[in-house]
């Protein structure tokens, strides 16, 4: 039942996102052409020199753009085909997975030609990218998300997001120069410039909108497949920041790239690219929006009143695509402010001025989502207590009362390895974290437990699964240690 | 008592980060600092001036320079992660007392079911831990 509702919600998001990118593409077509010679659609537009290289912030290659095309054309296929024949059951269920690989997959092409045509590049930040990964995961204390499910968050960041982002913006910058701009004169270059600027602007809050509703439509999907499961902020939260955090890699990669080959022009380099977008701004950016919009969604979950629960979730996606608004043109603004004093690129300027400048607009939505892990980091304590209490009250022997308090806390926790590491070596530590792994993991089950396990046969055999692992691994702990002690 | 402590180290510190940008936000516009900002994004609008050497465009914010700046907090975020691993540690050995922390330890994996065989001894018996379960 939760398998089919995640499917219909799937469904309904997909058809949204390709209705939206046809009308963009309609809208596109019919814009007033500005320069003489212009294709049909903006996109294949080619520029030469630094203005060609900037385009390619936002471009389609032309063979992705038709790929995307043949993909709708054979998703409404098997749309119509499902409709006429009406599957049931399992077959329904792979058709519909089909059709959203074959409409949705073409997409992610934009992302993956970035990745393949600056590989060095996007290799250079997947350490910091991983790093940011694994302190997301243990950020949440209790009940963390799996890996696989952290990984799927991150790959609709880094794969649909980024391109959605792309595909859509790309057609609209053209859509909107064409409207709010008239005939390019080569005398008045004066107006073309404001005019540009204009329009970026503009882009600035379509890609912002586009980007901030497509990692909702992740964190919604993902908690849905889920939903079987407690849902929380936390889990919310953890999986925004997560799509945020693959979004962050692909943009990381093109603007270094690109800012790296018009330096003298753009002030910037890749080098200085790397330490806004991986180093000082890790987390600001689309990771802190992303963090925001899944709390919002996440804490939806958890009301009752429906108009309540959407008054939330709408609440997070404008605050989301405000912040990212902001984000852009509040620093551009801000560093215009300061740029007539004197000559960048200093040391100052590349530490301190130009970091500062990017993230003071951002600065009270990372505080907001800072303070919204923290308490989530609470309220994850306080059920790993009430969940490995309960488990140690059943009596059933995977977790005893003088357990408890060095279970619920994660510093004794920390001090009971490091302790067994220095007295009985390092095999006896790492078997004491398998057994604390897997008590928390049953702790987790008991807690994630929507209803109750006595009534579901399904959940109740996956208790005894890892509560049979836990005394399996409490039979083999002694064994390790007499070996190694 | 952790609860507050922690509120309380939390209150401070966001009340030192809101202080350090109320300043920034005032000090900022108000004096000419020496050095402008490179551009981040595509809200960056650079500022062409012909009559300006290099057209009124500043020098780029270097590769190297940028390069430092991100080895500096990769060392600042791995010394943090290790002194927060070594506090939490201390912490909870403080937590494990009165008793002390061998025998805590031995209490503890006794209990856990992980408790290290005692060396044999004279009658035999050697194993003093077990599945403490029931």
């Amino acid at each position: 039942m939760t398998g089919d509702l995640a499917r219909e919600r799937a469904q309904l998001i997909m058809r949204v996102i390709i209705a939206g990118y046809l009308v963009e593409v309609l809208l596109n077509l019919m814009r007033p052409h500005v320069l003489p010679n212009e294709p049909a659609l903006s996109i294949f537009q080619t520029l030469p020199g630094p203005a060609g290289s900037f385009t390619r912030l936002l471009s389609t290659p032309r063979a992705v753009f038709w790929c995307m095309i043949a993909g709708i054309a054979i998703g409404v296929m098997i749309q119509a085909y499902v409709a006429i024949t009406r599957p049931q059951g399992r077959r329904a269920a792979v058709l519909t997975w089909a059709m959203l690989a074959v409409l949705l997959g073409p997409f992610t092409l934009i992302s993956l030609v970035v990745i393949a045509l600056y590989p060095l590049v996007a290799l250079a930040c997947v350490p910091s990218t991983a790093f940011a990964l694994w302190l997301l995961r243990i950020s949440q204390r209790f009940a963390r998300l799996a890996w696989p499910v952290l990984l799927a968050a991150f790959a609709w960041g880094a794969l649909l997001v980024f391109s959605l982002g792309r595909a859509y913006s790309g057609l609209g910058f053209g859509t909107l120069y064409g409207y709010t701009t008239g005939k390019i004169s080569a005398t008045d270059l004066s107006s073309f410039g404001t005019s540009m600027w204009r329009v970026l602007g503009l882009l600035i809050v379509h890609l912002s909108v586009v980007n901030e509703l497509a990692v909702a439509a992740g964190v919604l999907l993902l908690l849905l497949l889920f939903r079987h499961r407690r849902i929380d902020t936390a889990k919310g939260l953890v999986l925004g920041a997560a799509i945020g955090l693959g979004y962050n890699f692909v943009e990381s990669v093109i603007f270094i790239q690109i800012y790296g080959s018009l330096g003298s022009f753009l002030g910037a380099t890749g080098g200085f690219e790397y330490w806004i977008r991986q180093s000082i701004g890790l987390f600001a950016g689309q990771v802190t929006f992303g963090a925001l919009i899944g709390a919002g969604i996440g804490t939806a979950f958890q009301t009752r009143q429906r108009e309540r629960r959407r008054l939330i979730a709408g609440a997070a996606i404008m605050t989301a695509i405000g912040g990212a608004v902001a984000a852009e043109i509040l620093s551009g603004w801000l560093s215009h402010l300061v740029q007539g004093h004197v000559t960048s690129g200093g040391a100052l300027d590349t530490l301190v001025v130009s970091p500062l400048l990017w993230l003071l607009p951002q600065a009270p939505f990372i505080v907001l989502a800072a303070l919204l892990l923290a308490a989530c980091w609470r309220a994850r304590g306080a059920a790993a207590r009430a969940a490995i209490s309960a488990e140690a009250g059943d009596g059933g022997g995977a977790i005893t009362w003088p357990e408890v308090p060095y279970l619920a806390d994660p510093r004794l926790r920390l001090w009971t390895v490091a302790g067994t590491w220095h007295r009985h070596g390092r095999s006896a530590a790492l078997a004491l974290h398998r057994l604390q792994s897997a008590q928390l993991d049953l702790a987790s089950w008991r807690w994630q437990q929507t209803t109750d396990p006595e009534q579901d046969p399904a959940a109740h055999e996956e208790g005894d699964v890892l509560r049979a692992k836990v005394i399996r691994l409490k039979t083999a702990a002694p064994t390790r240690l007499a070996v190694t002690s | 008592m952790s609860g507050r402590k922690t509120a309380l180290l939390l209150a401070r510190a966001l009340g030192l980060a809101a202080g350090t940008v109320l300043m920034a936000c005032l000090i900022l516009p108000l004096t000419a600092q020496p050095a402008a900002a490179c551009s981040v994004g595509i809200g960056y609008q650079p500022t062409i001036n012909i009559s300006q050497p290099n057209m009124g465009l500043g020098n780029p914010c270097t590769d190297g320079t940028s390069i430092t700046g991100a080895l500096i907090v990769a060392a600042l975020a791995i010394g943090a992660l290790a002194a927060a691993g070594v506090a939490a540690y201390r912490r909870g050995e403080a937590a494990a007392r009165p008793s002390s922390p061998d025998q805590a330890l031995a209490t503890y994996l006794g209990a856990a079911g992980a408790a290290p065989p005692t060396r044999p001894s004279a009658t035999g018996q050697g194993y003093a831990g077990g599945n403490d379960a029931s």
